[in-house]
């Protein structure tokens, strides 16, 4: 899949800038007496993403008239696909923690990890799990941590 | 001097020094493992931190970040995979030095290098920071403001696709680094009614984040298995270098410290171009060029000479104006203001003999890279082949021990979960998160700094072309732009010819 990158990216910052400058007023209040006050240096950053983003996009336009080719990169859906996969591992092990306790979500999660990528060495999976077992002790009573 | 001695004596402490090798064999390990970074190390274990004093971390930290740049040629010369992107360099030559079977040569050679353009640096460090400091004393608001743009400019002209990429890129770390409290009026800023935002975003949530999970998140590219280097030419082979080669050695070694010297203290440059640039010179100032690419010791020399030389200079903007040199230098920012120590020029005023320790310590951090690398090379060596399946979960969750720890919160995991997938995202519309990370250190004394100044002039930006110095760090910031843009330029016509080609 193509995917364009320097049109996306600056569309995103435009979205965000425009989006801190609407929501500035509600979530920040300030006297208004005040010339100085807390929103003026987040505004200023929302100018500085607006006015970039513009200049980026400014900059394909003139690519595009003066039919120059955009920049393009092939998206590997497989691979997003997996990003994804991993992204939502780490939500699972997140939720997990705060159910099953932080130890045993985590030999959970690595368990699961050594299968998402195929690990078919049960020597491996020892390696972690004691990995994991190490870990939650080094924080529990080396530093410590009260973990759920 | 008597800072000096006092830094001294508070540096010579048996727990200094246990965590300095910590950190040096940490840093070595991480450096070494192609896949693995200095500035994940330096997230993972920042935590760790929290619980020890300034000059126990900072060593600990530095540990880290000094050897991972020898840690980096390990794989680089044993199996042509440079573990850290400066060792590109030496890998040219000590690679085909490994295939002659001249490993233990090639590897001594990078560690005789590393530690002596290391310890120059750090030599370099502890007599100009004091002098640059006392300047540094002269400056008001309106020009600490303009040295935190000027750092902020060039780290994002240098780290981004473009100069505005990473203006972009460095607003959207500023303007998290605002979220929260407003120190100076106490009205809250986007917190959307949330409690846990009140004190804003943690540092080392956002980068265990920023720089650790992402990586985890981009482990979905099916990366190449690394096989184990052969260990029997480290244990046939003296590895001894002879006197002719040292003397053929001696001037690349010390052009390439001065080289990596002047780089360091730039902001925004970084190992790699020290370790290119010192390379280039140094094949055109010897008598045997033809040598180079096929396993000249000059080479070595130089990349790793200059690649360790960057080290201790990188720490004289910092520490003294609180500029970071690079994306691992930004974190060790952090971490000394989590020691309540705010780089600048009042550091050398309020916290001189912590400062002397930390740049003494930095010496020694060298020496027992040395040792280590001299005498652990082959559990090295071995470590290189680790594979990424069984990293990858110990990686995550040390993430999640590390973002709990901090404030004993869940909500701070879930926060760090979305700076990932925000890094993920940041790098695949073609933005650099180096700057996202700098806007996130520098974002509180830069506003500071920004609105005391225009206070003070009743909203005038006038106040910022007041004083000589303020011209200067405009001049400065001009010139700087010039040349990244002049530099992009080029770089885009290359391209554009490459591609016609």
């Amino acid at each position: 899949m193509k995917f364009y990158p320097s049109i996306a990216g600056p569309v995103v910052f435009i979205l965000f800038s425009i989006t801190i400058l609407i929501l500035m007023p509600g979530q920040i209040k300030i006297r208004a007496d005040q010339m100085i006050t807390a929103r003026t240096f987040p505004t200023f950053l929302a100018m500085i993403m607006l006015g970039g983003s513009v200049i980026l996009l400014l900059r394909e336009g003139l690519k595009v008239l003066r039919k120059v080719p955009l920049e393009t990169i092939e998206l590997n859906i497989l691979t997003e696909l997996k990003a994804l996969i991993l992204m939502g591992l780490l939500i699972l092990y997140a939720v997990l923690v705060t159910v099953l306790g932080f130890t045993l979500s985590s030999v959970l999660f690595s368990l699961l990890m050594l299968y998402f990528f195929r690990v078919k060495n049960w020597k491996y999976y020892l390696i972690v799990v004691i990995a994991a077992v190490s870990i939650s002790l080094l924080f529990r009573y080396g530093l410590n941590v009260r973990f759920p | 001097m008597e800072l000096f001695i006092e830094g001294f004596s508070q540096l010579l402490n048996f727990q200094n020094f246990l965590f300095m090798n910590i950190g040096v064999l940490l840093g070595m390990i991480f450096g070494a493992i192609p896949g693995l970074t200095v500035i994940l190390c330096i997230v993972l274990f920042l935590p760790f931190t929290y619980s020890l004093g300034p000059i126990q971390s900072f060593m600990f930290l530095l540990g880290i970040y000094c050897a991972g740049g020898y840690g980096g040629s390990i794989s680089a010369i044993l199996i042509r995979t440079p573990g850290t992107p400066h060792a590109t360099a030496t890998m040219l030559d000590g690679y085909p030095m490994s295939r002659r079977g001249e490993s233990k040569k090639a590897l001594n050679i990078a560690l005789q290098a590393s530690t002596f353009g290391g310890i120059l640096s750090a030599i370099t460090l502890l007599f100009f920071a004091p002098q640059v400091g006392k300047f540094a004393q002269q400056m008001g608001t309106p020009e600490y403001f303009l040295v935190c743009a000027f750092g902020l400019t060039i780290i994002a002209g240098v780290s981004g696709k473009s100069l505005v990429h990473g203006l972009i890129s460095g607003a959207l770390g500023l303007f998290i680094a605002t979220i929260g409290l407003d120190p100076m009026t106490s009205n809250t800023r986007f917190i959307f009614n949330n409690i846990n935002l009140y004190s804003g975003f943690d540092l080392v949530i956002c980068l265990i984040g920023l720089f650790a999970l992402s990586e985890v998140l981009g482990k979905s590219k099916r990366s190449e298995q690394l096989h184990a280097p052969s260990l029997a030419s480290l244990r046939s082979e003296s590895g001894r270098i002879s006197k002719a080669e040292y003397k053929r050695i001696a001037r690349p070694a010390i052009i390439s410290t001065i080289i990596g010297v002047i780089v360091g203290i730039i902001p925004g440059t970084g190992a790699s171009m020290a370790s290119f640039v010192s390379y280039d010179r140094a094949k055109q100032m010897s008598k045997k060029p033809e040598e180079f690419g096929n396993g000249s010791i000059e080479g070595i020399v130089a990349a790793e000479t200059a690649n360790n030389a960057v080290t201790g200079a990188t720490l004289i903007p910092l520490l003294t104006l609180g500029i970071p040199g690079d994306g691992a230098v930004a974190i060790m920012l952090g971490a000394l203001m989590i020691n309540g120590l705010t780089p600048g020029p009042k550091l050398f005023v309020d916290h001189g003999v912590t400062m002397y320790a930390i740049m003494i310590g930095l010496i020694f951090v060298n020496g027992f890279m040395y040792l280590q690398g001299r005498y652990l090379t082959r559990l090295f060596a071995k470590v290189i082949a680790i594979p990424t399946s069984i990293l990858t979960p110990i990686i995550v969750i040390f993430c999640f021990a590390g973002a709990f720890s901090v404030k004993n919160s869940m909500f701070d995991v879930s926060v760090a979960l979305v700076f990932a997938a925000v890094a993920y995202i940041l790098t695949k519309l073609n933005f650099s998160t180096i700057p996202v990370l700098l806007g996130l250190v520098l974002g509180p004394i830069t506003e500071e700094n920004f609105r005391r100044a225009l206070i003070l002039s009743d909203g005038s930006w006038g106040i910022f072309i007041d004083s000589p110095i303020s011209i200067g760090l405009l001049i400065l910031i001009v010139f700087a732009l010039a040349i990244i843009i002049r530099g992009k330029i080029n770089e885009n016509k290359q391209g554009l010819s490459h591609a016609q080609a």
